[in-house]
């Protein structure tokens, strides 16, 4: 059995059945419990993070070293009171969070969570993504407006100019990508980063890390990777360009008067939109689903697996964590790796082969997904607490000064990278010579 | 009607409904802030408006461009505006009754240049050809669009999951028949160089390239399949049998009659009949909006002319005597 495609929404505009209706449905709700699991999760991993680089402990009450801190926290969101000024403009205050959220949710659907697989299928893929993720700006306008309140009107504009600024070097990097694949389809771009190595030599060979698209063309892409990055901090408001919500100067900027369940929800959304943008990086720089590592027989694999794991957890237990919990996380990251590469048969194999069964690619392929992306999430969380915040002329000097024109030049560049072999055939063909094309 | 296409009815006409409201909204609000916000509503009904009609492109086109850059600016402008409540947007030097002609008259200005307008005709999208029979010996095929009366050529393209085979059978050979099927075989690599066969021709294009693009559109149909596809013979000469569920490839068919004492071998016309299942329709939408509907679309651009004067009216300081 293969996995196929999500298709609901093809099927129910070409006059399919029914239950693919209910199936959008289904999905979108599953979809919602795991942005919640998973905002839940994150700040609790961010309050950890934080903590530790303060030589604090962090939440440590609820649960065992506070791991269930998050439902505590969900808990208490919901039960607050809803608080509603009187100076708000009712009905734009009480829809600017759904807006947000929205913007947020509707992007988690074209991701591609493993081979062949995401919520829906698109071919515009990141165009979509871009398009729905500008109703996140209007969400907090509208919030911003609708508070009455000077530091959410501030809070707001600020914002939303970030946000519009920043879009512009985000697109002319992901367009420089898009060169390179050819597609705007996030599957085909997962697929165009199986094959291939530095500058386009040994195109059907599978190089792990080195097909990656920011392996490409080396200096180029990686320079794309570090703009997109950076305009991505910004665009989702983090730390060091979170002037929006300042709190030394804007009490929380754009949130200012929302509470309870309202506010959770413009904090799910901004949890959502990281998540997003660190999706978007892995999908067209970090190879998405692909693993880092080349094709090399399975159980290497497994061997280096357990090598890893062990040695993982002989190092926790020097630094005075509990044996137990050493063995158990050395154990899980060998089991991990046998259960990503549970196949036997030929020197080569892969979980990405068309004959792996469905499971091994669909976890092979999620694992490695939100791997990569939980990495580029600490890192965000890691700058948080290590950058102090722009000024709001520097932060448009690095955009407009900084950012853009340097991406423009990136973007000449890559695009002349991937014209030379039409262009060496055609200059062979000149000289009468077939050209390696 | 089917569920699924009640569903579809449905969804237009909450989107339809969204649209009128906000557009409603936007010109009755005495709020200017909200009227910008209503304009969201208006947008992003049409959007799905266009995602209903399968022109995914556009629907993402309208989004990106008009709710994340103009509506932004619309509302960033009317933020810094002096005045947010209770504007007067009636310009009283005009009276009413010279607006509402001068409304009719735009109105019919664009109704005239909308309806002479050439409605799609054969072009190289296959859309609205005339049926193109095949023959094999006694045998005739024709290849149908979903709707079962616009032709297909063969090697044409389609843009449903669905496409109906025509069957005529001689009156001789139709006796004791039991059973027609159609086994459509999808070809990879075929979707990619139909696409390559329709663009011009690239000089540049070397074998090489030409191989990866084919070996690309393999992956992409990751394991051809084979569908089989039986109807019942009918009454009349030409049975129809409807092959469902398509996914995008290009696909080969062949017909097996089957009888009461036996099968015949797998017939098919010369020439391999096949036809193309395309997912978007974003390349016939680009080339209608720029040959025959391009003075419509550009006409559409007053609207933004008038917007964008309104805006300025609006922004505009009052002068006091």
């Amino acid at each position: 059995m293969n996995f196929e495609p999500l298709k609901l929404w093809e099927d129910v505009r070409n006059g399919g059945t029914f239950v693919a209706f209910l199936g959008i449905l289904v999905v979108g709700g599953a979809l919602i419990n795991l942005i919640a699991v998973y905002a839940g999760l994150s700040t609790l991993i961010e309050r950890k993070i934080a903590a530790h680089m303060q030589a604090r402990v962090g939440p440590y009450r609820v649960g065992p070293h506070g791991i269930l801190q998050w439902l505590a926290d969900a808990l208490k969101l919901m039960i607050k009171e809803d608080i509603i000024a009187k100076d708000t403009d009712h009905f734009l205050f009480r829809l600017s969070p759904y807006v947000v959220f929205a913007g947020s949710f509707a992007c988690w659907v074209a991701l591609p969570f493993a081979p062949g697989w995401s919520p829906a299928s698109f071919n515009i893929g990141i165009l979509y993504l871009l398009a729905v993720s500008s109703a996140v700006v209007i969400g907090i306008l509208m919030a911003g407006w609708a508070s009455g309140s000077k530091w959410a009107l501030f809070g707001a504009m600020r914002s939303a100019a970030q946000i519009v600024s920043y879009e512009v070097p985000i697109g002319l990097t992901l367009l420089s990508m898009l060169l390179i694949y050819g597609t705007l389809d996030m599957q085909e771009i997962c697929y165009a980063q199986e094959k291939g190595f530095l500058w386009g030599v040994f195109k059907d060979t599978n190089g792990g890390l080195w097909s990656w698209g920011i392996n490409r063309f080396p200096p180029f892409t990686i320079l794309a990777f570090l703009i997109y990055y950076i305009a991505a901090l910004a665009e989702t408001n983090r730390t060091p360009f979170d002037i929006p919500e300042a709190e030394s100067e804007l009490v929380a900027g754009y949130h200012t008067e929302y509470s309870g369940m309202r506010f959770s929800f413009f904090f799910l959304a901004e949890y959502a939109n990281m998540f997003v943008v660190s999706a978007i990086a892995t999908t067209f720089f970090l190879g998405g689903w692909n693993p880092p590592v080349p094709t090399i027989p399975s159980y290497l694999y497994l061997i280096v697996g357990a090598a890893v794991g062990g040695g993982f957890g002989y190092a926790l237990k020097r630094r005075g964590f509990d044996a137990f919990v050493g063995s158990m996380i050395g154990g899980g990251i060998g089991v991990l790796a046998a259960v990503i590469h549970l196949k036997g048969g030929a020197p080569g194999d892969h979980f990405l082969d068309s004959d792996s069964p469905a499971i091994v690619k669909f976890a092979g392929g999620a694992f490695w997904f939100s791997a990569k992306i939980f990495a580029l999430l600490f890192v965000m969380m890691w700058l948080r607490w290590t950058l102090p915040r722009y000024r709001v002329d520097q932060l448009m000097d690095l955009c407009w000064k900084k950012l853009t024109p340097l991406a423009f030049l990136n973007l000449l560049a890559i695009g002349f990278l991937t014209m030379t072999p039409q262009w060496w055939a055609r200059i062979s063909a000149l000289f009468g010579g077939g050209g390696p094309g | 009607m089917t569920s699924s296409e009640m569903v579809v009815n449905l969804l237009f006409y909450v989107f339809a409904v969204a649209a009128v409201a906000g557009a409603l909204g936007v010109a009755a609000s005495r709020n200017i802030v909200r009227s910008a916000f209503a304009l969201l509503a208006v947008l992003f009904s049409a959007a799905a408006l266009y995602a209903l009609m399968k022109a995914d492109f556009i629907a993402a086109a309208q989004v990106l461009i008009y709710v994340g850059g103009i509506l932004v600016l619309i509302i960033f402008a009317v933020m810094l505006t002096h005045r947010i409540t209770d504007v007067n947007v009636s310009n009283e030097s005009t009276p009413g009754p010279a607006a509402f002609c001068a409304v009719l008259c735009l109105l019919f200005a664009l109704v005239v240049i909308i309806l002479p307008l050439p409605q799609p005709g054969p072009n190289k999208w296959d859309a609205g050809r005339a049926p193109e029979t095949m023959r094999e010996g006694p045998y005739a095929f024709v290849q149908y669009q979903a709707d079962g009366k616009t032709g297909l050529a063969n090697g044409g393209s389609t843009f449903e999951n669905e496409v109906v085979v025509g069957v005529t059978i001689p009156e001789d050979r139709r006796a004791g028949l039991l059973r027609i099927v159609v086994r459509a075989v999808e070809n990879p690599g075929k979707v990619k160089e139909s696409l390559e066969t329709k663009k011009a021709p690239d000089a540049t294009l070397s074998p090489e390239k030409v191989r990866l693009a084919q070996e690309e559109a393999r992956k992409t149909v990751a394991e051809p399949k084979s569908l089989e596809f039986a109807a019942t013979p009918e009454k009349t000469e030409t049975t129809h049998v409807r092959l469902k569920g398509l996914r995008e490839a290009a696909y080969d068919w062949k017909v097996k009659l089957v009888g009461a004492e036996g099968e015949s071998p797998w017939i098919g016309p010369k020439g391999d009949p096949n036809f193309v299942v395309h997912k978007g329709v974003t390349e016939p939408i680009a080339l209608a909006l720029a040959d025959p509907y391009l003075l419509a679309f550009e006409a559409v651009s007053m609207l933004l002319l008038a917007a964008l004067v309104g805006a300025a009216f609006l922004a505009r300081k009052e002068v006091k005597e």
